[in-house]
């Protein structure tokens, strides 16, 4: 079964978004990222395991939008789903993120709830095995 | 210092709204009665703001600061345009420890605390700034939280020209543990 890496600064936030994947039954192992470097280095290390990176936008070192930029312009990583999951929720933003990333997988608005979260995840954790 | 124009009353009913849902949402937990938004006098000294939790509980409490700009260019200039500020009585951070099933109170370090602060103050404010977006504010962009305990020693800068801030006191576990200032 393959993994779900969270990518977020704040580890209460990482904390958060792991209990609701839990919860919904998922039996995925985690990975955690606290920026947007440590994911890059994580999803470097691992692409091939991962089902889907749930990412925030703001963080320090390098941002989310960087991090699905970075994964957008690789061949080996450019179908690896990414949900944005963040409190970036205006039309421009999303706009900027889809352009950034055209095969970006979807994008959940802080603050959501875990049905939310879990209707942005589930195609892809079910497509993925 | 850049300014910007905003009739809080137009944005009173979103930004309570945003308040209840971010709690809820986090932590599970309803707001006690409606949050009170008041428009208060600014209390600067040479441009700055002095905060102090001491001033809004006279108790110990964790803080937030995340700075607002008009641009990605002032942004990075470190050129804010105002800032928000959430105050967290530390009894009510504990509170909300407990009410998150995700943290452990027993075992919850300071760094913990301060973090859940900080991500309240940032998805409160990043849902505010979607309404100030919608309100012509198109390039406005906020920074990350950047939290301290008790009080922000250098203040916080402010518009020379700012008369007033917001402050908004919301209500849960039947007490008012959380106070956010608006200087915008």
């Amino acid at each position: 079964m393959k993994k779900i890496l969270v990518v977020d600064d704040s580890a209460v936030q990482r904390k958060m978004i792991i209990q609701i994947i839990k919860k919904a039954g998922y039996e995925n192992e985690i990975l955690e990222a606290g920026d947007g470097q440590q994911a890059i280095e994580t999803i470097g290390a691992s692409f091939a395991e991962i089902a889907v990176v749930l990412c925030d936008w703001n963080m320090p070192n390098m941002s989310g939008l960087e991090v699905i930029q970075g994964l957008a312009a690789v061949d080996a990583v450019k179908d690896l789903p990414v949900v944005m999951v963040t409190t970036e929720g205006t039309e421009d933003k999303i706009r900027e993120a889809r352009e950034a990333n055209p095969n970006l997988a979807g994008y959940v608005a802080k603050p959501f709830t875990p049905e939310q979260l879990k209707e942005a995840i589930n195609p892809i954790l079910v497509s993925a095995g | 210092m850049p300014s910007v124009n905003i009739d809080f009353q137009v944005l009173a009913t979103t930004l309570m709204g945003t308040v209840s849902d971010t709690f809820e949402s986090m932590c599970k937990e309803k707001l006690s009665s409606p949050p009170q938004l008041e428009t208060r006098p600014v209390e600067a000294e040479n441009g700055k703001v002095i905060i102090s939790g001491f001033r809004k509980f006279a108790v110990k409490c964790y803080l937030s600061v995340i700075y607002f700009y008009l641009s990605e260019a002032d942004k990075q200039k470190d050129k804010s345009c105002g800032c928000a500020v959430l105050y967290v009585k530390e009894s009510g951070a504990l509170n909300f420890v407990k009410a998150m099933e995700y943290m452990d109170a027993e075992t919850a370090t300071e760094e913990e605390i301060q973090d859940m602060c900080g991500e309240f103050c940032n998805v409160i404010v990043g849902a505010f700034r979607q309404d100030l977006v919608e309100l012509g504010y198109t390039n406005l962009e906020m920074g990350t939280p950047i939290n301290y305990r008790d009080s922000i020693p250098e203040g916080v800068p402010i518009n020379k020209s700012q008369k007033d801030y917001q402050e908004l006191r919301v209500f849960l576990f039947g007490a008012n543990p959380v106070v956010m200032d608006i200087y915008v």
